[in-house]
């Protein structure tokens, strides 16, 4: 009989609520050694590895045989009530391909499904749909359907090329699954129509509570809408929407037009997250009753409006008390005082599409703005700030000066910006610098001259130290190279007192700093890459820095 | 009532600021259960001692006015829970293991979630990147998983992915 003495590591590894909790901070890759570890740590260590996994079944025409059929056979001797997995994603399909793996895999794996994504699946019949949606997946919570085109048959036999186009006969009577609480579709083809009515769907699933629709033509949005209208009318307990996301970031087929926002406001949700492109033929008044109507929001993500209209103002009269996170894209206020009407935000985040590069302020928003704008306290509860326009030194004085509590910054800095963030920030632990114009001088705080031929180095009032609390750097600047050098990985990064992760696009660092960067202890992830499509950094070819935060604890 | 006396394991009594440990469910629980009224009244804890009690509530006293996170619904997909841990906590936490192993007992004894998570987080950090050889080496754990078994978790794991 064992009779070491039991340590506190012993309890700690014993311990299921405490195993759970740290399995709980680990990816897949770890938690799959996890579970080959014992008994115990593989039974505390399934649901979360159940809930955190995904079965991606990609259809592969090169590989010979069929990855469902692969599939199958390699669960064949498992029980169908035993649960394996949860979630799924099934892409590439061709479900006319092979009928009896597709009826063998759905009637095994169906019932245990909790979360399951279907994209760029072709042929699919009308039929198996069906079942899909109301029969075959009991308890499924979260449906997401992403480019599909369906087909008018199923069976045994190839349905043609006819293209599901007609909305289904409603069913009334369609079986209720009382579990699933989340569903995105979105569109692909002109053609992709769900071959099931949303009359059913709502009907079916009653206690949807987030619901998204993107890439789908106004015309439909507006029908779902109506049906939505209709069916809350006549009972007002359906579709107790918390999240609704109707954003399509396209300009063809995205914008809430008028009548999809009289429905929408005339649903009477109250929203905890809104999500929506609002683009610019909605009016103001429009716009103000929907937000007004969501004035209790938590999350509000606002595409082209409501202020993408120049000049015209955020309806001020509105207060957003709960109002914790603010985005808004492609979107510009004449000025920065909607922000009184936020007492609670936490995260502000002013962006472009990433496909905007550079970007830049249509209307300078920040610069019209008061300092002193506001006679209520300052936005001491603002610890997020994201401004992916390429502001001025001024304007990041003033963002610095309205909002001391920053933590995390998303911006566009310059060396005279960096040092005002740096200087007033002083708990910022996390910053991306977005452009090139920050340089090893902007960080170092020495500066580099040639007096003759001999180069002069002076150092400015820039202290690093003053980041007192930095411990996360991103300076990817797009994939395209900065100008950070050697110099900054030694009188910079290296002198910061807590920096642990550090992201870099560069060509100016040498492979004898990157290795430098890579051995130095106190960095636990390093992510380099030099902004060349062959990188001539032959340490980025062997992957071995990106493995840094791998050797964590080691 | 300001103050509360907390009696460790070795039996020493440490004054508290019922503000600052607040974040101690189980603490919470008992005062509320014992009828405590008074500052001279004792809150006894069986389960820690007082070198592991002080850095609770060092670290207690740290937090004590940060603001509650936003709760995700349970049903709502799972987000990705962050890993990172600022600086304040990163240097908090740097202990010989025997202590951060007893930190995170009393952790869990006393119910303070977000101290529980910062000690988990760095017993995580200690797994990744480790085979399960070695994750059983480093915490003396016995495989009692039989070849099959492990064959068959081998079997599982091939399909699944980071969701």
């Amino acid at each position: 009989m064992d009779k070491r003495k039991i340590t506190s590591c012993d309890m700690v590894v014993t311990n299921e609520l405490i195993l759970r909790n740290i399995f709980d901070f680990l990816p897949i890759r770890d938690l799959k050694n996890v579970r080959l570890t014992s008994h115990l740590w593989k039974d505390v260590c399934c649901p979360i590895f159940q809930r955190k996994s995904i079965v991606k079944l990609n259809e592969n025409v090169h590989l010979e045989g069929s990855v469902m059929d692969n599939f199958l056979e390699k669960f064949a001797t498992i029980p169908s009530t035993r649960v394996l997995f949860r979630n799924y994603k099934i892409s590439l399909f061709n479900f006319d391909f092979n009928c009896d793996a597709m009826d063998a895999f759905w009637e095994k794996f169906g019932p245990s499904m909790e979360s399951l994504q279907i994209e760029w699946v072709r042929f699919v019949g009308v039929d198996i749909v069906r079942d899909i949606f109301f029969n075959l997946t009991p308890n499924l919570k979260h449906l997401s359907i992403k480019d599909c085109s369906f087909y008018e048959n199923y069976g045994g036999e190839r349905p043609g090329l006819r293209i599901y186009k007609q909305v289904a006969d409603v069913d009334e009577n369609v079986p209720v699954n009382p579990n699933l609480i989340s569903m995105h579709f979105c569109g692909g083809e002109k053609h992709t129509t769900l071959p099931i009515s949303w009359e059913e769907i709502f009907r079916g699933f009653p206690n949807i509570r987030d619901l998204s629709f993107y890439n789908i033509s106004a015309a439909d949005t507006d029908g779902i809408m109506q049906i939505a209208k209709s069916l809350r009318t006549k009972n007002p307990r359906i579709m107790q929407l918390e999240k609704l996301n109707i954003f399509n970031g396209d300009y063809a087929t995205g914008e809430i037009v008028v009548p999809i926002m009289d429905n929408l406001i005339s649903l009477k949700l109250f929203l905890r997250e809104l999500s929506i492109d609002l683009g610019a033929t909605v009016n103001f008044h429009r716009t103000s009753l929907l937000l007004q109507q969501q004035r209790n929001a938590r999350k509000m993500i606002l595409y082209r409006g409501p202020l993408g209209t120049p000049m015209k103002k955020f309806p001020f009269d509105i207060i957003f008390p709960n109002l914790q996170y603010l985005e808004m894209t492609e979107t510009v206020a004449d000025c920065m005082e909607f922000l009184q009407f936020m007492p609670n935000l936490s995260t502000l985040a002013l962006k472009e599409p990433p496909e905007v590069e550079p970007p830049f302020l249509p209307i300078d928003t920040i610069a019209k703005t008061d300092m002193n704008f506001t006679k209520m306290p300052l936005q001491t509860k603002l610890s997020t700030l994201i401004v992916e326009y390429d502001i001025s030194s001024a304007d990041v004085r003033k963002l610095v000066f309205w909002f001391p509590a920053v933590v995390k910054a998303r911006l566009y800095l310059d060396n005279d910006a960096f040092r005002t963030v740096c200087g007033e920030w002083r708990k910022l632990e996390e910053l991306e610098v977005l452009g090139e114009r920050l340089d090893t001088e902007g960080i170092t705080g020495i500066q580099e001259t040639r007096s003759g031929e001999t180069p002069v180095k002076k150092c400015n009032p820039i202290n690093i130290k003053e980041l007192k609390y930095l411990r996360k750097f991103i300076m990817v600047n797009y994939k395209i190279s900065t100008t950070i050098d050697d110099v900054c990985v030694n009188e910079g990064f290296m002198k910061m007192p807590h920096l642990n992760y550090l992201e870099l696009c560069t060509k100016h660092i040498s492979e004898k700093g990157w290795t430098k960067l890579f051995n130095w202890a106190q960095l636990r992830t390093l992510i380099p890459t030099d902004g060349r499509w062959d990188s001539e950094v032959k340490a980025f070819e062997k992957g071995c820095y990106q493995l840094k935060s791998n050797r964590i604890g080691t | 009532m300001p103050f509360v006396n907390l009696e460790s394991s070795d039996g020493d009594l440490v004054k508290v600021d019922v503000d600052v440990i607040k974040c101690s469910v189980t603490i919470n629980a008992l005062i509320e259960h014992l009828g405590l009224e008074d500052d001279n009244e004792v809150v006894p804890l069986q389960n820690v001692g007082t070198e592991t009690l002080h850095k609770v509530l060092a670290w207690a006293k740290h937090h004590k006015d940060d603001l509650p996170s936003v709760d995700d619904d349970e049903d709502d997909p799972p987000r990705e829970r962050r890993t990172d841990i600022t600086t304040w906590d990163a240097n908090f936490i740097k202990m010989e293991q025997i202590q951060l192993f007893d930190l995170i007992l009393a952790a869990n004894y006393l119910d303070i979630s977000g101290l529980l998570d910062l000690g988990c987080k760095i017993v995580a950090d200690m797994i990744k990147g480790k085979t399960a050889d070695e994750i059983r080496t480093m915490f003396n754990i016995v495989n009692d998983l039989t070849p099959q078994e492990q064959e068959q978790i081998r079997k599982e794991n091939e399909w699944c992915e980071e969701k």
